[in-house]
Parts: structure tokens; C-alpha cells; sequence
């Protein structure tokens, strides 16, 4: 085996339906019995407890549900896109949809370094004033600063929020669109801007629909 | 007791497999992290060893052992439908497993590349256990490396019939730390049958001797912790007849490990007394027990196994409440010659056998492995047809000589030259 042979993977996935309730670390240990069970030649870390290479994007908030999540692994062998995607099609576990498999340089920076933002839909299942939602939106996004308590610290909310809109009605719902900050120490969470807004997190649904690369950084403003 | 059909015939005979099923390879793979977290594989049902105390042992006869090509096709199986990269080969003594030697060989020269951990629990105190361990766990962490002498005393480990020397368990120990383990779990039980102080003390020498080993090996680095249950008499077993001790002796004992079993290196784990009451009057307790247990509900018990939970005074409470003495459970000697409450269930072994064994411990006389001579327990006469069908190794007891073929030679007519 020569280090030629190294190849990097990135798979692209939904996670869906009951696969909301499980956490970060569980989604990674079931990533790993999905990679074991679909035999493929994954590399593992050297030393006393050898643990498979695989890196997943920034975790998704325990609850919320996401059309995408990335996993990145690295193959001993190079099967080809196909081979190893047809293989996880066949190992996959419920809830997990696999959308994508891909070739990624073997240079190219870890997954958590590259993300920046990710964007959130949230559905409102109560209803809800449009107009008085709206004012709550315009006087959020005025404020200077927004002093929340998370878990017994206080932190500023509004720097962790790049937009927030009541997105385009489709049905009995309201929707809002919120694109917020990722990144080490600074990652805002969707149910805190609920929170903000008086919502209740526990009537919504939450689904990320997109993550932001630090390349396509000059795109973000328009999202 | 009543019978509610004649069908109903008591002693009730347990239903046994001749041949172990094969295992379940294909198994709910939960999220969530859960205890065991691993694709279990028994490899073998039963034990020849004939510990007096265990119970397991004595209602799982006869030994069936399950062949190593299936053993490994259903690790095969399993990993492949599961991807659970943990797989335990269990059995009641893994160390006495007929081909445990080449199993263990096949196992790690096919699974270890593939960053598979194979753990084999219930290894015996001998260095083989100890280069069984270390073909197995490669180059990964070693945690620790898990022995049961049980006791501490020759005199202990001859009334429970589980005769290892001291010395062997010393030589063990030191194969273990020079093998690059740094810790060592050990197991006892206090509260054997005619169990002294002096006894009791023993299980701290022999930790303290054991860490000795370690420190000649590794130095400062060795540990030992002490795992000290104690002992809960149980049904189907020789030691069904035994009082167990009570709250006061335990704590006495367990104040005397506390003591001794302090210092660098050495750890002490033990069960809560009362905790230990609960387990030993559910044990060996009769149908009044249902009403116990129902009161002990009304009361407010519940959770009972978590130790927040746990009320020792309201099962006090529901036992005088229903005028039932608790000690009539646990604390009294029984009569060989009582009707005990589980006489019409028939686990395969003979009472009769189990008197004797019972007798045989309050002499110290002890009993080889039934592989190397059959003690007559009871299971072969009560399950003969189903071994006369499935002759050879798939058991461990000897095999049935046919009558049915006696009876065929008798009928050959002779043929005359």
C-alpha cells in the first residue's frame, strides 16, 4: 500500500425524519458502522486505539433536521465515486439520505476549518401574526448588540446572525429563512433566535438547507 | 400446589436445545450508545467446573459447545450486517472452550487489520489465559486484565469448589504485568459458607501480594482493584441450603477490606449490604414473597436498583406489615429435607447430587472438571434419547450407549457358517 493510494472522500447526505432526535456523536459512531458495513477500505489513525478518519461538518443542533450534511473519509484504495456510493447505498441507516459521493484533494482544508455559515428554514407549526412577526424581525435586526444566557453564559446573539427574513409563504405556515455564523466559539443556533423572537423552538420544525464555505464567502450577503 | 390440567405433570423438566441455535447476526443497531455495545457470540452453553455458588453452571447443563467454523462465520455475519466493530465471545468459561486455542488464532489473524476488538470474557487463572488476551488485543490500549479467584483461602476455595493456588494466581498476575498490562481486576465474594475473619483478611493479602508482583515488573505503575461482591446462596445450586450472612457480618467484613485494602495502587470495590438483602430474600423467597413485593410497591418502592431509589425500611416495612419474617429467607440454615419452593421446577440435576455436593463442601472435598470424570448429576439419564441422537463432541457429557442397538444385535438372527 503506497500513500499514493490515499484517496479522500466527501459523502453529501440528508439527515431526516427520527434521525433528528440523534446527536452529533451518535450520528458519527453510526456514520462509522455505515462505512464498516459497506466494506470499504476506510484509513484509520495510527497508535494504541486506531480510530477511522472521519470528519463531519459542523454539528447540527440536536432536533433539527438537514438536507446538507457533509462527512469527509479517506480510503485506503481508490474504488472510484461509484463503487464506494453504490456500496453505502447498501449499508445505509434509516433516516440517513445518501445524495452524493465525491472526490475531494487530499490538501484540501479539514471540513470544520471551511465552514463559515450555515443557512436554517424554520417552519412555524402555531399560528402566528405575520405583521407582528415582522416587527419583531426588523427590531432584532436593529439592535446593536442582543445579551442572551446559554447554559449560565451570557453571550451577544446578533453578530451570530447574518440575515433573518420571513421566507415565501407556501401554505398554512410561515417560514423563516436565517443564515447564521459558524465557527469555532462564535456558532449561532437557530432555536436561540427563536427564543429572541418569542417563538417556542418545540412548535417549529428546523431544517438546514445549506452550509457556507469560507470560498464562496463574497456570495453569502445575497443568500 | 394445584394443577390446573393433567397435562400439567409436576416436577417440571426444562426444555433444552441438543444443539446450540445459531447466533443472531442479524440485530436492531441501536443509535444511541447502550451498555454492550457489542455483537455478542456464545461460544459454548454451560461449565464443567462445578462452582458450588453459581447457579448459572449448575441449570445450563449439559455443556454444549458451538463449532469454531460457525463461530467464526457468525462474526463474519454479524460485522457485515451490523458494522459494530466490537464482538464478545461469551460462554460461562471461555478458557475451557475445546478449540479456544485455535479460535483465538483464527479470530485476531482474520479481524485485527479490519481494527475489530474482541473481548473474551470469564478466562481462567492461568498464563494461557494471558497469551490468549495478548493475541487477541494486538497493540490496543490494555485497560485491564479481569481474574475471579472468588476467595482467598486454599480452605475458602475448596468449600466453593474452585480449587486455584495461590501460587498460580501469582504467576498468573505476573504474566499479565510483564505482558504489559498495568492493571488487574480482581473478584471475590465474601460471605461463603463457614467464611471467617481471617478468611476475609486473606482477600487483602493476596491483592497486596498480587500488587507486589506488579511493582517487581512495572514499578509504581501497577494496580490492582479489588472487586468484592458477596455472596447470595441460590436456588438449583449446592449452596441452596446455606444462610447468607447478615447485614452486621457484611459490614464487619467490609469494614475489615476498607481497612486493609488502602494505599498506592490498590482500589476496593464492594455491594451495599442492605442492596445484598433485597437480591437474597427475591432469591430464595416463596410465593408469600408476591405479596411482599406488591406491599413494598404500595409503599412507594420502586427503581430499586438504582441506589438513589433504593429504600431498604419500606421492604423492612412490608415484611412486618405482612407479618413475615425476612430472615426465614436468608438467615436460617434450611433443612436438607425441606420442601423448598422451587422443588417442581427440575433444572436436569439431580437434588440428590447437589445434597451430596452440599455435603462434599462442608468436608472440603472438592470435584474435578466433569469432562475428565462424569460425577452423575443427573442430566444424562433425564435427556438420554436426545444424546443417544446427537452423539460426538456437540457435548461435553459422555455419550449414551444405544439399548435400542442392544436390543437390535439380540434380534439379528445368526447366520450359520
Amino acid at each position: 500500500m503506497t500513500i499514493e493510494d490515499l484517496t479522500r472522500y466527501r459523502l453529501h447526505f440528508h439527515k431526516t425524519k427520527e434521525l433528528r432526535y440523534i446527536g452529533h456523536l451518535d450520528l458519527h459512531r453510526s456514520i462509522e458502522r455505515m462505512l464498516r458495513r459497506a466494506e470499504l477500505p476506510v484509513d484509520y489513525s495510527k497508535g494504541f486505539n486506531p480510530r477511522m478518519k472521519l470528519n463531519l461538518s459542523t454539528a447540527l443542533p440536536l432536533g433539527c433536521s438537514s438536507t446538507t450534511e457533509l462527512a469527509d473519509f479517506w480510503l485506503l484504495t481508490d474504488l472510484g465515486e461509484e463503487e464506494v456510493f453504490l456500496r453505502l447505498l447498501n449499508a445505509t441507516p434509516p433516516a440517513l439520505d445518501l445524495k452524493e459521493v465525491e472526490k475531494i484533494d487530499l490538501k484540501s482544508p479539514a471540513l470544520q476549518t471551511m465552514i463559515t455559515g450555515a443557512t436554517y428554514r424554520v417552519e412555524i407549526l402555531e399560528s402566528i401574526n405575520r405583521t407582528k412577526l415582522g416587527e419583531k424581525i426588523d427590531e432584532f435586526l436593529r439592535a446593536e448588540s442582543l445579551e442572551r444566557t446559554r447554559r449560565g453564559k451570557v453571550y451577544d446573539l446578533r453578530p451570530l446572525v447574518r440575515t433573518l427574513e420571513i421566507a415565501q409563504e407556501t401554505g398554512t405556515h410561515q417560514y423563516l429563512k436565517m443564515l447564521l455564523q459558524v465557527g469555532e466559539g462564535h456558532t449561532g443556533r437557530p432555536e436561540e433566535v427563536l427564543l429572541q423572537l418569542e417563538l417556542n423552538p418545540a412548535n417549529c420544525l428546523i431544517e438546514r438547507t445549506h452550509l457556507h464555505f469560507s470560498s464562496e464567502e463574497q456570495g453569502i450577503s445575497e443568500t | 400446589m394445584e394443577t390446573l390440567t393433567d397435562q400439567a405433570r409436576l416436577p417440571i423438566l426444562k426444555r433444552i436445545v441438543p444443539k446450540l441455535p445459531q447466533p443472531v447476526t442479524r440485530f436492531i443497531v441501536p443509535f444511541v450508545g447502550i451498555t454492550h455495545n457489542r455483537i455478542p457470540i456464545e461460544i459454548m452453553r454451560g461449565c464443567t467446573r462445578g462452582c458450588r455458588f453459581c447457579q448459572a453452571g449448575m441449570i445450563t447443563r449439559p455443556v454444549r459447545e458451538r463449532p469454531l467454523d460457525e463461530v467464526v462465520a457468525a462474526i463474519e455475519e454479524a460485522l457485515a450486517h451490523t458494522g459494530i466493530d466490537e464482538v464478545g465471545l461469551l460462554s460461562l468459561s471461555s478458557s475451557d472452550y475445546d478449540d479456544i486455542l485455535p479460535l483465538v488464532e483464527k479470530v485476531s489473524e482474520r479481524f485485527s487489520d479490519r481494527k475489530i476488538k474482541i473481548s473474551l470474557p470469564s478466562l481462567r487463572i492461568e498464563s494461557v489465559s494471558v497469551q490468549l488476551m495478548d493475541l487477541l488485543q494486538g497493540q490496543s490500549s490494555r485497560a485491564g486484565f479481569t481474574l475471579a479467584p472468588e476467595a482467598a483461602t486454599e480452605r475458602m476455595r475448596e468449600i466453593i469448589n474452585k480449587p486455584v493456588s495461590s501460587e498460580q494466581l501469582l504467576e498468573t498476575a505476573r504474566e499479565i504485568y510483564s505482558r504489559g498490562w498495568h492493571t488487574i481486576k480482581l473478584y471475590f465474594m465474601i460471605g461463603h459458607p463457614s467464611e471467617t475473619l481471617d478468611d476475609v483478611k486473606a482477600i487483602a493479602d493476596l491483592c497486596k501480594s498480587v500488587l507486589a508482583e506488579g511493582r517487581k515488573i512495572i514499578g509504581k505503575r501497577a494496580k490492582v482493584h479489588a472487586g468484592v461482591s458477596t455472596f447470595i446462596p441460590k436456588p438449583h445450586t449446592p449452596f441452596q441450603w446455606v444462610p447468607c450472612d447478615s447485614v452486621e457480618q457484611i459490614e464487619a467484613k467490609q469494614a475489615l477490606l476498607k481497612q486493609q485494602l488502602r494505599g498506592r495502587g490498590l482500589k476496593l470495590n464492594w455491594n451495599n449490604p442492605e442492596e445484598t438483602m433485597l437480591e437474597a430474600w427475591l432469591s430464595r423467597g416463596d410465593r408469600r414473597m408476591s405479596a411482599v413485593i406488591e406491599r413494598a410497591w404500595q409503599l412507594g418502592a420502586k427503581f430499586d436498583a438504582w441506589q438513589e431509589h433504593f429504600a431498604y425500611g419500606i421492604w423492612q416495612d412490608a415484611f412486618s406489615q405482612l407479618n413475615i419474617s425476612p430472615d426465614f429467607y436468608t438467615h436460617r440454615e434450611r433443612p436438607i429435607d425441606e420442601t423448598l419452593p422451587w422443588d417442581h421446577i427440575d433444572a436436569g440435576v439431580k437434588k440428590q447430587f447437589l445434597t451430596e455436593d452440599y455435603l462434599w463442601s462442608e468436608q472440603g472435598r472438592t470435584r474435578i472438571d466433569c469432562r475428565e470424570r462424569c460425577f452423575a448429576c443427573g442430566i444424562l439419564p433425564k435427556y438420554a434419547n436426545m444424546r443417544r441422537e446427537n452423539p460426538g463432541e456437540i457435548w461435553e457429557c459422555p455419550e449414551v450407549r444405544s439399548p435400542a442397538r442392544k436390543q437390535l444385535l439380540k434380534t439379528i438372527p445368526v447366520i450359520q457358517p
